[in-house]
């Protein structure tokens, strides 16, 4: 048992919510001259179509290739390793995002993940698959091809968390490792309120109640944080949300009183049958 | 001398080709002229007929010079061998849907049924190269992908490709269990994995463990590390 939750734990690790990468310009030499670097192993690969494995090249300005400088020295992580291009000007600069990511898959091949990106993460393919609700597939896919600060990974997941958002459809990622993130965006975004409903429905108040928390230290001044409810009591505290922050104030305040009438009628029930019992 | 012989008999023969097209009416003249008693008896004698064949396509050659009557090629192939027509996957796509394959193949995969022929009690290790070739099935029991011309093999085609998916554990099950012959097999690999590239096709993607470390360090003034230049 306890070996199962180990590995339940592994799996429901959260993905890193990152900003998007920026594009960074760093030129590392202008001129021609390639310095002896002694701590590192490159692999130096003329990769131009064409030349036969046998052909003599030099390292020397006046070709027509780009040469891809990647730092293949074992227990480095794909963020950390150098990866540098020399231009066909004799520039050398730091690799492209996407460079690195090619660079990376092709001498350290990753399980899952493609050289090319996967037709999956175009529009129209992702559109569909987006109907089929195959959100989970989709979150795992985009996971393993891509990094979590890229802009695919951003424009896939802001993509598949807003269809979820728009059709009600947050118990597909319930007990899964995206969950998290997904709270996290919604949240970020101010968006919600629907998740607030569909959690109230289902009677988990104390996970409503941990949405509103994390909204609120997410948004620090918001008028919800500054009424200081205990986040234990739950209704209060969501209550709290909702009179103060919340957007779409009447589907929520509707679901939490159908939640109370539910309770009360239960209540009641049990009552009924105590006395019934004799009790 | 048989050639002398024929045009003593007063039938013409094309020197360029020495053959006989049974289907003219000269050709069967000059075949019972062959088969005569008078000629047979001097050829036994001789030996082997020299330069006369009654092979098919040199047969179909001298039809086309001798008058330009004759049967082509297509003409030849029995409706039901003839896989020359291309059928697009759409209609495929309806097909699978329709009454027609619900009769034939009921809810079962397509290959269930068929039963691959071979000698001995163990299969042979692998399926046969193809069942069509130029256009034309060139096997008496073709496998169950080429026997039905309507079942085309390609990515979008989901409803045939999942037949052909082990239930259990999501791999493309082996040619020798459903008994498609090779060149069927590799369409049917290219196809799998090309629905899986558009997302058509789910299947169980491997996890990724990320190391928190690479991307927050909260002693840096900012959250995330730099890759490395």
């Amino acid at each position: 048992m306890k070996e199962a939750t180990a590995k339940a734990k592994l799996l429901l690790q959260m993905p890193p919510v990152l900003k998007e990468r920026q594009h960074t310009n760093t030129v590392l030499e202008a001129n021609t001259s390639l310095h002896a670097h002694h701590d590192e192993k490159y692999v130096f690969t003329d990769i131009t179509f064409g030349i036969s494995d046998r052909a003599n090249t030099s390292l020397h300005a006046h070709h027509d290739e780009k040469y891809v400088f990647t730092d293949i020295t074992f227990g480095i992580s794909d963020r950390k390793r150098t990866i540098s291009v020399r231009d066909t000007d004799g520039t050398l600069r730091a690799a492209s995002w996407e460079e690195r990511d090619r660079m990376n898959q092709i001498y350290n091949p990753a399980p899952g993940r493609n050289v090319v990106l996967p037709k999956l993460f175009d529009e129209e393919n992702l559109k569909s698959a987006l109907v089929r609700k195959e959100y989970e597939f989709i979150l795992d896919s985009v996971c393993v091809q891509c990094e979590p600060d890229s802009s695919v990974y951003q424009r896939v997941c802001s993509g598949v968390y807003n269809a979820i958002d728009t059709h009600h459809h947050h118990h597909t990622l319930h007990s899964t490792r995206h969950y998290g993130p997904m709270c996290f965006y919604l949240a970020w975004h101010q968006r919600i309120d629907s998740l607030l409903v569909s959690l109230i429905q289902e009677e988990r108040l104390s996970d409503a109640a941990d949405i509103v928390f994390l909204y609120q230290l997410i948004h620090k001044d918001s008028k919800s944080a500054k009424l200081n409810i205990d986040p234990s009591q739950h209704m209060q505290f969501i209550k709290g949300y909702i009179e103060e922050d919340c957007l779409q104030r009447a589907q929520v305040q509707l679901a939490l009183q159908a939640y109370q009438d539910l309770q009360q009628q239960r209540q009641q029930h049990q009552h009924n049958v105590n006395t019934a019992h004799g009790l | 001398m048989p050639l002398k012989m024929l045009r003593s008999v007063g039938q013409r023969v094309t020197r360029l080709l020495p053959v006989v097209c049974p289907t003219t009416h000269m050709a069967k003249a000059a075949v019972r002229v062959i088969e005569g008693r008078s000629v047979t008896k001097v050829l036994y004698g001789v030996g082997r007929i020299q330069g006369i064949t009654t092979c098919k396509t040199m047969r179909c050659e001298v039809a086309e010079e001798e008058e330009g009557e004759g049967e082509k090629k297509e003409d030849n192939i029995p409706p039901e061998k003839n896989r020359r027509q291309i059928i697009p996957v759409e209609t495929s796509i309806k097909y699978m849907q329709s009454d027609a394959y619900k009769t034939t193949y009921g809810d079962e995969p397509v290959w269930v049924k068929y039963r691959r022929n071979f000698k001995g009690g163990l299969p042979p290790t692998k399926t046969r190269k193809t069942c069509i070739r130029d256009g034309i099935l060139a096997t008496g029991n073709p496998c169950p992908v080429c026997r039905d011309e309507f079942l085309v093999v390609e990515y979008r085609n989901l409803e045939l490709i999942k037949q052909f998916i082990s239930p259990f554990n999501g791999a493309v099950l082996p040619p020798l269990k459903t008994n498609i012959c090779q060149k069927q097999h590799r369409r049917l690999l290219v196809a799998v994995n090309k629905a899986r590239d558009y997302g058509l096709l789910t299947y169980d993607v491997p996890h990724r463990h990320y190391d928190y470390s690479e991307y927050y360090q909260p002693q840096q003034q900012d959250g995330t590390t730099e890759a490395g230049r």
